[in-house]
């Protein structure tokens, strides 16, 4: 185990821009000699990633539970899905839309719960994406396709030209790969990023300092959400067939897990997460068959030898080993702290 | 001209009442003594004033603005046509509901007001001054484009907030430590850094609750001096003391707190030899 984490500590000391720009490289001829199937199955990859990473804003930075992240997921599926079967808008600018749908659905969803602490807020955000998925199976407005969903959703095209191989797509999905991490990496490294850690750490103190604990945590949530909605106008531009079973509950676990298994709060990690609950069950016939078991035992043993994840950040990894130590003191003093 | 002005302020606790009708003002300048034996009802009044509980009863002004006072209830929130407009980007309105509704704890501070905390509120793992720089939040600006785009005056306020931020470093005398993790600091610099990071959000009221708790003789000294340095630096303090060595030396004006009730105020000499204060620290004499 210490030897993985001097490993890790290892790789952070090489300088940033080089592995980058190698990483992007990597990436950009790893699927030339695939198969469509393999190169399907990097897209898919790559969108959960995205997901992942989009949800670590919510868990990671700012520290709040969201279990129904699937719900923004297909709520941007959906409005890519309707604007353009209805309105005929091209896959391409219905993107820019579906991330303002999901982040203003993100915004009306989340503000009256705001307040809300730990498993209470995980609770709300649970039923939340039930809420979505429900409403979405039953035909609201009578506009959504209820269980069946929709159909016949376009491709998008660049110039006239159909994004139809899975290779186009994985391109498409590498330029916002690419753009999430810049984003991630720069709302981390700012005034709102520090805000979340603030409120991460001691909400109390952070609003004794000035903080607006409630507008910077809606900050997370509709950022997270709005993200997520992207991430769904892809789906729906790949797969051009779209379900209420985007917004299941199973699906918002996934996405949480990504964030846990790999580390929560860290870029690399949600990439490890993702190899473990997306691409390696989709690899392997008896892996997918046995995922939800593989993801719960995954998980018990996560919790029990490495509860910051397979590749943290550093930060995270500190506050867990405080809290521990806490623990550890208060338990020594007995009546408690 | 009175800077925080405490009038007629109780707090209930279901039953428990933790402050009873007290009143005092703390002068522009000043430093402020709040003392009274365990559960005297100090720290409540400082949630009161920070805004963390509203009152019962009773109002807090601050620069003659009133920063606390009974919350609303949400019969009258609804019906007030203030409550549902607040939002609009018209002053008249704004102003109107301003005046009637309860301030948040990061408005108290936006207003001028810093605190510490009774037990050490440090955020423990992140450097000495990221904690700092978490004062200068409230007077800058930035957001969510600034922090993607990344233009010149987003660069410049990070560039800012991070000077500022060491300039109250080596005000407080822990410049040296700066890259350190709180948590790693030895307890009495955890305490000298809660005051720098509450005087980076440049409050014009500093609210120190046990600022001296846990510190040895030298350090309880140094803390004195600093005390006196932030007073002549031109910050007005309100302080929550039980070592009356700190408070005889330091406090122009000692309000007495006993069972939520305010029983003397006055000079160090006039509350010493105040009967009931004696009393209350004392006990009754017994005959």
């Amino acid at each position: 185990m210490t030897t993985f984490q001097s490993t890790l500590d290892r790789l952070r000391t090489i300088k940033p821009l080089w592995w980058q720009l190698g990483l992007v490289a990597v990436a950009i001829l790893l699927p030339l000699p695939l198969s469509d199937y393999y190169r399907s199955v990097l897209w898919r990859t790559g969108l959960y990633v995205m997901l992942g990473l989009s949800l670590n804003i919510i868990v990671g930075y700012a520290g709040l539970f969201q279990l129904g992240h699937a719900a923004f997921y297909a709520i941007g599926a959906y409005t890519t899905g309707l604007l353009n079967l209805h309105f005929g808008i091209p896959i391409l600018w219905t993107l820019p839309i579906s991330i303002l749908v999901a982040g203003l659905f993100g915004f009306v969803l989340t503000r009256p719960i705001i307040h809300l602490r730990g498993d209470y807020l995980c609770i709300v955000t649970i039923a939340f994406g039930e809420v979505v998925r429900l409403a979405l199976v039953n035909n609201i407005f009578g506009i959504t396709g209820g269980a069946n969903g929709l159909s016949g959703i376009d491709r998008p095209s660049i110039f006239g030209f159909e994004l139809r191989a899975p290779i186009y797509h994985y391109y498409l999905m590498l330029i916002f790969l690419v753009i999430t991490i810049v984003g991630i990496q720069r709302l981390q490294n700012s005034r709102l990023g520090r805000a979340w850690m603030y409120v991460r750490e001691d909400q109390v103190a952070a609003e004794a300092m000035g903080i607006d604990t409630t507008r910077v945590k809606l900050l997370a949530f509709v950022i997270g959400s709005a993200w997520a909605g992207l991430m769904g106008s892809l789906y729906a531009g790949r797969i051009t067939v779209i379900s209420p079973d985007l917004a299941r509950f199973l699906e918002s676990v996934v996405m949480f897990c990504i964030v846990v298994l790999g580390g929560t709060g860290s870029i690399p990690g949600a990439f490890v997460g993702t190899l473990g609950m997306v691409t390696l069950p989709e690899l392997s016939r008896p892996l997918k068959a046995w995922r939800d078991a593989w993801l719960g035992l995954a998980m018990v043993v996560m919790m029990i030898l490495r509860p910051e994840g397979l590749w943290p950040s550093r930060r995270i990894r500190l506050e867990l080993e405080s809290e521990k130590e806490e623990a550890a003191a208060s338990a020594a003093t007995p009546g408690g702290a | 001209m009175a800077l925080l002005d405490i009038q007629n302020l109780t707090k209930q606790f279901g039953g428990l009442t933790a402050v009873d009708s007290v009143n005092f003002q703390v002068k522009q300048g000043q430093i402020l003594g709040l003392i009274g034996p365990n559960g005297a009802g100090k720290t409540t009044i400082f949630n009161m004033i920070t805004g963390i509980y509203s009152p019962t009863v009773g109002e807090i002004y601050f620069k003659d603005e009133r920063i606390a006072h009974i919350p609303l209830t949400w019969r009258t929130r609804l019906t007030s046509v203030e409550w549902w407009l607040g939002w609009l980007p018209v002053q008249s309105i704004r102003d109107r509901w301003n005046a009637v509704r309860t301030l948040r704890p990061h408005e108290v501070t936006e207003r001028g007001i810093a605190r510490t905390f009774q037990t050490v509120r440090l955020f423990k793992n992140l450097t000495v001054r990221e904690n700092v720089m978490s004062g200068l939040h409230h007077r800058t600006q930035a957001g969510v484009a600034g922090a993607l785009l990344r233009p010149k005056a987003q660069q410049a306020e990070e560039a800012q907030i991070v000077a500022e931020a060491d300039q109250h470093l080596a005000f407080i005398g822990l410049a040296e430590y700066q890259d350190e993790l709180a948590k790693n600091l030895p307890y009495g610099h955890q305490r000298r850094l809660e005051i720098a990071r509450a005087l980076a959000a440049e409050p014009s009221l500093l609210i120190l609750d046990e600022p001296a708790a846990g510190l040895n003789e030298q350090e309880t000294l140094e803390l004195m001096t600093l005390i006196r340095d932030i007073r002549d630096s031109g910050v007005t303090v309100l302080l929550i003391e039980h070592d009356m060595k700190v408070v005889m030396g330091i406090c122009e004006q000692i309000v007495v707190l006993d069972y939520g009730k305010k029983i003397a105020e006055g000079t160090a000499a006039e509350v010493q030899s105040n009967p009931r204060v004696i009393e209350a620290y004392l006990g009754e004499e017994e005959v």
